[in-house]
């Protein structure tokens, strides 16, 4: 990866904790490079201020979608992930091609991520990311709880359950200074 | 990674699950590229029949050395991971250089695994990788729990690995008898 454009571009800051986010492009890149994948087309569920949009533009040579429910975030696609009309912008943008890139990151209750999971994965082949994984674990009574979905997917791989056999399971995660961790499924 | 050669390799069949195998040694390159080390030392705890040694050897150039308790692995050293004549022989080789890449994959109880990992780590400076996190219980495997009680003292104020970065790779295997492989990586800079 070019590294120094990395820096540049992390200010301003993204919404990502360094070490984390510099590995997750680091393996995007590399899968992107082995599948021969020029122009990926990167969709990203909750896009906070869109400042992820640049590493993915410029470092990824992606086509970028960011959906959020905030305006103030300036997304591509304004609106709750759920609602259906959302869906319908995106798939008008997608044009029958399908998501390279899948960046999870909208609510962290459990059933929304699970919903997100559910309406969006179909229409991603390649790299499905959820974004904390780890926060919140081990403090009882929050809500934010995507550890217990990403928890919930790696049980169902591990029991060869239908349609998650393929799936390669890859965790990213550096306690101090954010205490976030990535998940990735790689579908291919 | 220079595939022609790790497909070519992989003919020899490693005791290792081929997408995760392929994933963690992409990891290590990028690491080795990262911090420009040309001749990386593994040291790799329980080598089996020796198979990873090409890989290391001939993708990285490493200076491999393995320690087993079997010899029909031919390991460099021979011997329990545990006994302290073990680690000596380790350290004359090392002479005084820390490990790059340090492979458990040792003994599977807690237990052992936990004295590799409390022996082993202080020699490491790079990447720890352990293997069998997601083995299950019956197979009497309890990697899994080791894994898990790591990355909750990496939690704790003050703790060492409280920098390092967690990853964990890991797919569903077809075979019955080893349907859970799964290699953690602590990636300490």
């Amino acid at each position: 990866m070019n590294i120094e454009l990395f820096n540049e571009l992390m200010t301003p800051k993204p919404f990502q904790f360094r070490p984390e986010w510099q590995l997750f492009l680091e393996l995007c890149e590399m899968y992107l490079i082995k599948h021969k994948i020029e122009n990926p087309i990167v969709v990203e569920l909750g896009c906070w201020r869109n400042r992820q949009k640049k590493f993915y533009e410029q470092i990824l040579n992606a086509e970028h979608y960011g959906i959020d429910i905030s305006a103030s975030h300036s997304p591509d696609i304004l609106g709750n992930t759920h609602d259906p009309k959302v869906m319908n912008s995106l798939k008008k943008k997608l044009k029958g091609r399908q998501i390279d890139i899948l960046f999870i990151d909208a609510s962290h209750d459990y059933g929304d991520v699970k919903k997100d999971f559910e309406l969006y994965s179909p229409l991603c082949d390649r790299i499905i990311a959820f974004h904390d994984i780890e926060s919140y674990r081990y403090l009882k009574g929050k809500k934010t709880r995507v550890w217990k979905f990403w928890d919930e997917l790696k049980r169902n791989v591990n029991k060869g359950v239908e349609g998650y056999r393929h799936l390669m399971l890859v965790s990213l995660h550096q306690h101090r200074g954010g205490n976030m961790g990535i998940g990735m499924v790689i579908k291919e | 990674m220079n595939e022609k050669l790790y497909d070519k390799l992989m003919l020899h069949r490693p005791s290792q699950q081929q997408p995760e195998w392929h994933l963690f040694l992409q990891l290590c390159e990028w690491y080795l590229e990262k911090h420009k080390i040309e001749k990386p030392i593994v040291v790799e705890l329980g080598c089996l029949r020796s198979k990873q040694r090409r890989f290391y050897e001939q993708l990285f150039g490493a200076e491999y050395i393995s320690i087993d308790i079997r010899p029909n692995g031919n390991p460099t050293i021979l011997g329990n991971s545990h006994d302290p004549n073990v680690m000596k022989s380790l350290k004359k080789k090392l002479r005084g250089r820390l490990i790059d890449i340090l492979f458990i994959d040792a003994g599977h109880l807690y237990h052992e695994v936990k004295r590799d990992f409390e022996y082993y780590a202080p020699l490491c400076n790079g990447i720890i990788a352990v293997h069998d996190i997601e083995q299950p219980v019956k197979v009497r495997c309890d990697v899994k729990f080791f894994w898990h009680e790591l990355k909750e003292w990496s939690q704790r104020p003050r703790s060492k690995y409280g920098d390092a970065l967690f990853i964990s790779l890991h797919q569903y295997r077809y075979q019955t008898w080893e349907r859970r492989v799964g290699i953690g990586v602590i990636i300490q800079r």
